[in-house]
């Protein structure tokens, strides 16, 4: 049974990577999207989240009942793993999330004002905030600190 | 330093690589379905493209990875290590013949750069709003899902229990 749990376990974080996939990959493109109206056009690939938090909740839920059934609740791994999981998901919601209101903000600003040249230059600066990159070095770092955690069991 | 362990993660890693660059695919092809915009749907195409190069070297990171730590755990007379190569090649296959050719057909309807066979081609006019609507009517989304999703629960089931 326990080994099942851990199916589980991996097959939901595979597809709640997946599903996670389409905001990282909106997030980069935005950066390099200087029409405000087209980057608009891709906060439509956005609008589906079910799957993504649904998927969140079964990685959580099995991960917690694998912890006990494998007696790793008294392990150092565990925790970190969890603690790093509750920060990676604070980080991305709150500097992930963000960036899109940066960059609608600064679309919707632009189009009001018929692309004048300072509204466009501010869309500018809005793209090119740091958040895309470090969000992304923070998930994928986060991530493979992780994978470590739970294949290693270092301590 | 167990090396083995190390290629493990490095393939755990790669494959997790190439299931996020593949997220903006699958998203964008269920977006497709409903969307009939001409900019929206050319927005959503390039999207998806977009994370062609992720997907590429993380694909080659968990294959290059699999097939060495299949050597360094002397797993290559087992059956479910061929049988999890021979899954994958089949997915790939799917979604390349289901997938990849009907994304750039509808990518020409919407005048997009695209590939016919392996030529890359320059954009063309756009196909008319009922030629656009009837091929996006036929999306493959669902069924590339299902073959996705039915694989990879082959795949990470061969992986962690090895069963023959």
């Amino acid at each position: 049974m326990y080994r099942w749990i851990v199916f589980l376990h991996v097959f939901s974080a595979f597809v709640y990577i997946l599903a996670h996939g389409v905001q990282a990959a909106v997030m980069l493109k935005l950066r390099s999207e200087a029409d405000p109206e087209r980057s608009l056009m891709l906060f439509n690939a956005l609008d589906g989240t079910r799957l993504q938090r649904y998927t969140l909740a079964l990685v959580v839920v099995t991960g917690l009942i694998a912890g006990f059934m494998g007696r790793y609740w008294g392990r150092g791994w565990m925790w970190t793993a969890l603690v790093l999981l509750v920060v990676i998901a604070v980080v991305m919601r709150r500097y992930g999330s963000g960036y899109y209101d940066l960059v609608e903000g600064a679309a919707n600003r632009a189009i009001a004002e018929q692309k004048s040249q300072a509204s466009l230059e501010a869309f500018a600066v809005a793209r090119a905030a740091w958040r895309p990159v470090g969000v992304t070095e923070i998930g994928i770092g986060g991530l493979a600190a992780m994978i470590w955690l739970m294949m290693f069991k270092p301590f | 330093m167990d090396l083995y362990r190390w290629i493990v993660f490095l393939h755990v890693l790669g494959s997790f690589g190439f299931m996020l660059a593949h997220g903006a695919s699958a998203s964008a092809a269920f977006r497709l379905r409903r969307e009939r915009d001409l900019e929206r749907i050319r927005a959503l195409l390039d999207l998806s493209a977009s994370s062609g190069i992720v997907l590429y070297v993380s694909l080659l990171v968990l294959l290059g990875a699999g097939i060495a730590a299949g050597f360094m755990g002397r797993y290559w007379g087992r059956g479910w290590i061929w049988a999890s190569l021979a899954v994958l090649i089949a997915l790939m296959l799917a979604m390349w013949v289901s997938g990849s050719s009907y994304y750039h057909r509808v990518r020409k309807a919407v005048g997009l750069e695209y590939m016919e066979g392996s030529k890359p081609h320059p954009p063309v006019d756009p196909a008319s709003a009922e030629e656009i609507d009837a091929l996006l009517a036929s999306s493959p989304a669902l069924f590339l899902a299902l073959i996705g999703g039915g694989g990879l629960v082959v795949l990470v089931w061969l992986m962690m229990f090895k069963p023959f």
